[in-house]
């Protein structure tokens, strides 16, 4: 317990970009990024391995976006997740990156590789834990990583609370060219009230303890028997501008079509589609 | 009139660099505030935008004013600088207001903001004063009587915009009769083993009309040999371009000065050969290229020395001499185009540089003898009984997406010609894997040819072929190679070799052409590596404006996070028509080089009537 304190106390670092670090889906997009309390979909696997436990269906995911519609970074989620023994849940996805061709690159490509686990410990509390790999290569400089992700799911009554910590445990990245890279632990902590049956409301703050700290706030509202999802949010971005976060999802029996939008204040529309199948 | 075409010339080519003057970790220097009568004032060290910071408490009561300040030895700044710091401010409005060396300008009007936000101070308005010589930095707050209020500041940083085309850096022109004592140290070295400081060697600048400086030696003082070292403190000249020269006046009274140059930090002397220099009683321009004193690191160097070192005086009754140097400048050349490093063009032969090897009897000869542009180096060689020759030499070379060329001619027989490289000095010693490339050479006299090899022509090649080590690490090529085998039954031959260089693998990325106010956008190259090894360690946007224009140019990560504003946010920067380049190093707005990734770049255009944005992405690896 103590070494979690200082864990938590150590994720006081405001963090810039780095290699690997954008991980979305339709569903988290488009409820403003707030997916560490609650999740229907392979979203847990990137926001709190803990809410896998929550997901008692099998489901296989595949998204796609072209990063702000600029024509240049192509980014690909695929999933699945299936309820497994111990009152847990498992979840394994790959996120890759691409470049576009148009932009002449001699080389490049990004992935990243979670294994998850999601455990019920007891009626009120669920604890999962990823495990990733990170590889990159930018022309030829080649670096990759083993990192882990922890998070906590606390259940009351019209109440969720979780806390993630991405990369809470990681190796630096080694560039072939002797650039070292540490990756740097982040935290979270998210908020969901179920109001009503259909609809819910999450609240997370990125970097808690750092005076620099974000917050996203977002809603899900069940509509037609729960057939279709809609979802909005904001989300905090700087000198006080926001994200408009908005996007639905149609479910049948078998298939769910998903699509995610957000609005950046500078960089302007992000879109994300996805395509859900229920085994 | 010119000083319009001054600024106008500043602002077609700019090169921004920053460095932190004080990131107030520590309230070092910083002097508690002086204050109005009856006013309280306080300075403290509390949690700032970026770790500490400095907190500057006022309560006037029945004064009005209040300000804290800091004493500098020497702060090199200039008209075309920009100073930026963070702040954030509680209490009732106030004015704030900036000194330097004494003289106030007023900054911006203080009202309670709860977030961080930069400013700016364009050293423009400071115009008046010298602002090569800063001693004093005050920030002052005026208010009225009653006020209160906290203004805490953070990373106070100098923004450096100088034009980066042909222009001379005037070190000193010694034109002024200045204490030089706190710049010059004059020592004799007995053996270089015990110096001891004397003043018979200081120099003074004369009176007259055209001063200069003197280095003199006084008859009578014993030892091998004597040396004055010129300290240049300051920022300005800290950074050196491979495509810098060191440029001097210098004469001498005596026919028997010979005269040497080194740079601190580095081992090498430059030494001024008096055959082809003659300086007795007669003017020289000396140019000395800064790329033969760093030959490896091109990093800060820090404080410069320039060492002028007199060798080989040996008997104790020398007559006494001067030595007069005027005019020191920093000389800034033009970069060829695409060419980021001069790795060789053999103007200043060194035969210890290239070690020549061959096997069994062969024989070979080096030389320096005229070529391209000034000198080339001859290897004159005859086949005995062994196959092959070589001459090598140590570089520290970021290979890595470059395209390294050379010229050559040859007289003679048919020859085959090998270029390898190697990430290992030592390669002897280890199975090391290299890569090389076999070329023809034509065994007559003929014009110089370029020979281009591009990064993918390399082909992997082991001295032990059952280790073929493929991971050979191209960002640090350490060691040069060129074999010449023989072909048939040649024997007596010559081969030049000229003008060795780097160029970039240019990826010219159009992104926009024919925009309604921005003609054309481009970046040179999407990836970069900003590690300060002096190879591509900056991004360039290169654009073209129909007309007048505020440009704004903002860095975002994947995320969406803003990392860099390269002009404060929201507050665009003037450019005339026309085109311009902006370069970026890879810092953010804490002037931290930014990890490796995809990084979004936002440039906006805005006219008077229409707005134009070009959005794209670059990414970092270094």
């Amino acid at each position: 317990m103590k070494k979690l304190v200082f864990i938590i106390l150590l994720c006081t670092k405001s963090i810039f970009a780095k290699a690997f670090e954008e991980s979305l889906t339709p569903y988290s997009l488009s409820k403003g990024s707030t997916g560490t309390s609650f999740a229907i979909d392979s979203s847990a696997i990137l926001y709190n391995p803990a809410l896998l436990v929550e997901i008692r269906e099998t489901l296989f995911e595949i998204d796609y976006s072209n990063l702000y519609n600029l024509g240049a970074v192509n980014y690909y989620f695929s999933s699945f997740i299936k309820p497994f023994i111990w009152r847990g849940g498992l979840g394994f996805c790959i996120i890759y990156k691409s470049i576009d061709s148009s932009l002449l690159l001699n080389e490049f490509s990004e992935y990243a590789i979670y294994s998850s686990y999601g455990l019920n410990i007891n009626k009120f509390l669920n604890c999962g834990l990823s495990v990733k790999y990170y590889y990159a290569n930018y022309n030829f400089n080649k670096s990759s990583a083993i990192s882990s992700d922890f998070g906590i799911l606390l259940k009351l009554n019209f109440l969720n609370f979780g806390i993630f910590i991405k990369d809470i445990i990681s190796n630096d990245l080694k560039w072939y060219s002797d650039n070292k890279e540490e990756i740097e632990p982040l935290i979270r902590t998210g908020l969901t009230l179920n109001l009503f049956e259909n609809f819910k409301i999450s609240y997370d703050i990125e970097n808690p303890l750092n005076k620099n700290f974000k917050n996203f706030l977002g809603f899900e509202f069940f509509l037609f028997n729960k057939t279709i999802l809609l979802n909005g949010g904001l989300m905090e971005l700087y000198y006080n501008k926001i994200a408009l976060n908005f996007g639905f999802i149609l479910r049948t029996n078998f298939f769910d079509f998903k699509i995610g939008f957000s609005q950046h204040y500078d960089l302007g529309l992000n879109t994300i589609l996805g395509v859900g199948i229920k085994f | 009139m010119l000083r319009y075409l001054l600024i106008f010339f500043l602002f077609i080519q700019l090169y921004l660099r920053s460095e932190v003057i004080d990131s107030f970790e520590n309230l070092s220097g910083w002097s508690l505030p002086q204050i109005s009568s009856n006013a309280f004032a306080s300075i403290e060290n509390v949690e700032g935008y970026k770790n500490k910071c400095l907190k500057f408490s006022v309560d006037f009561n029945d004064g009005f004013w209040a300000q804290t300040y800091k004493e500098f030895k020497y702060y090199d700044l200039s008209e075309g600088d920009i100073l930026k710091f963070y702040y954030k401010y509680d209490g009732d409005p106030v004015n704030l207001y900036f000194n330097l060396n004494n003289n106030e300008k007023l900054v911006l009007g203080l009202n309670p903001t709860s977030v961080w936000l930069p400013c700016t101070i364009d050293l423009k308005q400071f115009s008046n004063i010298d602002l090569s010589k800063i001693e004093l930095m005050k920030f002052v707050i005026f208010g009225s009587a009653g006020f209160k209020g906290s203004l805490t500041i953070d990373q106070l940083q100098l923004l450096r915009l100088f034009p980066v085309s042909s222009s001379n850096l005037l070190i000193d022109n010694y034109e002024d009769n200045e204490d030089y004592n706190t710049l010059l140290s004059g020592v004799v070295q007995y053996n270089f083993l015990y110096p001891t400081g004397t003043n018979d060697y200081i120099l003074k600048s004369t009176n007259s009309s055209e001063n200069f400086l003197i280095l003199r030696y006084v008859k009578g003082t014993k030892g091998k040999e004597v040396k004055w070292i010129i300290k240049f403190f300051g920022t300005a000249y800290t950074n050196f371009s491979q495509f810098d020269n060191i440029k001097f006046k210098i004469k001498s009274n005596s026919p028997d000065v010979k005269i040497g140059v080194s740079l601190q930090y580095s081992g090498y002397i430059y030494n001024l050969n008096s055959s082809t220099h003659n300086f007795y009683n007669n003017w020289q321009t000396i140019k000395i290229p800064v790329k033969y004193f760093i030959d490896r690191d091109l990093k800060s160097v820090g404080e410069i020395q320039f060492i002028f070192l007199l060798k080989n005086f040996i008997e104790n009754d020398l007559n006494s001499f001067e030595i007069y140097i005027d005019d020191l400048e920093l000389e800034r050349e033009f970069k060829p185009e695409g060419v980021v490093k001069t790795v060789e063009n053999f103007e200043y032969f060194n035969s210890s540089s290239w070690s020549k090897f061959g096997h069994n009897n062969n024989k070979i000869e080096v030389s320096s003898v005229d070529g391209i542009d000034g000198k080339s180096f001859k290897i004159d060689f005859n086949f005995i009984d062994g196959d092959f020759l070589l001459i090598e030499r140590y570089f520290y070379l970021n290979l890595r997406n470059k395209i390294l060329k050379f010229k050559f001619k040859s007289e003679g027989e048919i020859n085959n010609l090998e270029v390898k490289v190697s990430d290992k000095k030592d390669w002897q010693n280890v199975s090391v894997t290299y890569i090389r490339k076999f070329y023809n050479i034509v065994g007559t006299t003929c014009d110089w040819i370029e020979l281009k090899i591009e990064p993918d022509d390399w082909q992997y090649f082991s001295s032990d072929n059952d280790k073929i080590r493929k991971s050979l690490n191209l960002g640090q090529i350490e060691k040069i190679w060129l074999t010449i085998s023989q072909s048939g039954n040649s024997q007596k031959s010559s081969f030049y070799i000229d003008e060795l260089e780097l160029t970039e693998k240019l990826e010219s990325n159009y992104i926009l052409k024919n925009g309604k106010i921005i003609e054309s956008f481009k970046i040179e190259n999407i990836y970069f590596s900003p590690n300060n090894d002096g190879f591509n360690d900056r991004v360039k946007f290169l654009f073209n404006l129909k007309e007048d224009c505020k440009i704004s140019l903002y860095i975002f990560n994947l995320k969406g996070e803003l990392v860099k504003s390269i002009f404060n946010y929201g507050e665009p920067f003037n450019f005339n028509k026309g085109e311009h380049f902006i370069e970026w190093d890879g810092r953010d707005d804490n002037n931290k080089i930014l990890d490796n990734g995809i990084y979004i770049f936002k440039f906006i255009a805005e006219s008077s009537a229409i707005r134009e944005e070009v959005k794209k992405i670059i990414i970092i690896s270094k």
